[in-house]
């Protein structure tokens, strides 16, 4: 702490010191002469500044407030910004994704536990199985082309795998609540000095 | 007090709150006139003129009507409101600059224009010793002193770390404190 409490005096004065703050400086005030002096003025400026009357505007309230009922009528309130969409939309997203990518494993991996279902789903879906039986490179250029964007992982979903996006899901997820957290709630009290 | 149209019940600042962001004017004009005056004072401590003070607050007025549906509830309504009001006034300054005329800065003692010329005057060297800190630290005195801000709502109002603030209220008072030298000696 600063020889005479010089910063405390304003915090103080304004009521914003803890209550062992408070105990403190007034412990301090009744053995420093210098800052009680220094108390003395402040005390003087604060009732010099109560003298300082607000302006109440050339226009009374109510015409005030019917020229700005006549502008609220052109100009419509926005409704939730998309900003406010985008918090709850990215950890709701990491979380959908996932619940997808774990069904679609659990459902390969029963279709894989029956002999012969492969073919049979194959078979039965046209839609897929066409276009790669057509163009036999497309199979080979998707899968170079998830390679390459590192996401052929998506291909094979496994225990690795779900390890590894529950580890970079929740890491992404907690600095996005973190950042969330920070942005929502004021900061923290007066700090020391 | 605002009460509710359909339940006559007596309705605190959050639920008014709540209902303008509905879209309830009611309730948001409620809002206006209870701010009103506190508005128009903070942005006339930033320019002296009442004419443009009035303009900036009603153009903050709207953009907080406009707005409103973005205000948090964790936060001080207060402070968000009047981070607006100063936004809209430093956008009025930069585009009118209007010119502070010391001379010409008006003051309202609330008496008689015969009654207190000692207090008018004292006020008039107040307030001028009040426009002369720098804009910065004045706006911190202001919504301190006039409007009753605690420094995390000032740090909020003003998107500043409450060190800033405090350092700024210091300067803003050891100046004012030097400038009205004179006006304590006769007290």
């Amino acid at each position: 702490m600063k020889e005479h409490f010089e910063h405390w005096m304003d915090a103080y004065l304004d009521g914003e010191l803890t209550d062992i703050q408070i105990i403190k400086y007034e412990n301090h005030l009744n053995e420093c002469e210098p800052c009680q002096q220094e108390y003395e003025r402040q005390l003087m400026l604060k009732q010099s500044l109560l003298k300082v009357r607000p302006i109440q505007g050339t226009k009374n309230a109510d015409q005030f407030l019917s020229e700005i009922r006549l502008q609220m009528r052109a100009s419509q309130p926005k409704k939730i910004g998309i900003q406010r969409i985008i918090w709850y939309l990215v950890p709701s997203a990491l979380i959908l994704f996932f619940g997808a990518m774990q069904t679609y494993a659990w459902v390969t991996s029963l279709i894989e536990l029956i002999p012969g279902a492969n073919r049979i789903i194959v078979d039965s879906l046209p839609f897929l199985s066409n276009p790669i039986e057509i163009n036999p490179w497309l199979s080979t250029v998707v899968q170079t082309g998830l390679l390459w964007n590192g996401l052929n992982w998506l291909l094979d979903w496994n225990i690795f795998t779900q390890i590894f996006f529950i580890f970079s899901a929740s890491i992404l997820y907690f600095v996005w609540m973190a950042l969330w957290i920070t942005n929502h709630t004021t900061k923290s009290n007066l700090v020391e000095f | 007090m605002f009460r509710d149209e359909t339940t006559g019940k007596q309705l605190n600042e959050p639920e008014i709150i709540r209902k303008a962001q509905h879209g309830d004017k009611d309730a948001f004009c409620h809002l206006v006139l209870a701010y009103r005056v506190a508005v128009i004072n903070i942005v006339y401590r930033m320019c002296a003129n009442v004419q443009v003070s009035e303009d900036a607050a009603q153009i903050a007025f709207l953009r907080v009507w406009q707005h409103l549906a973005e205000y948090r509830h964790q936060t001080s309504f207060r402070a968000w409101l009047f981070r607006i009001a100063i936004n809209a006034a430093l956008d009025i300054l930069r585009r009118e600059k209007p010119v502070i005329a010391l001379d010409q800065i008006e003051v309202s003692t609330g008496n008689s224009v015969d009654d207190d010329v000692v207090i008018k005057q004292q006020q008039e060297m107040i307030e001028k010793a009040m426009m002369k800190l720098p804009e910065a630290s004045r706006i911190v005195l202001v919504l301190r002193e006039f409007q009753q801000l605690s420094y995390q709502e000032i740090a909020d109002a003003l998107e500043i770390p409450i060190g800033t603030v405090m350092s700024r209220l210091n300067y803003a008072r050891k100046n004012l404190l030097h400038a009205l030298q004179p006006l304590q000696e006769e007290i």
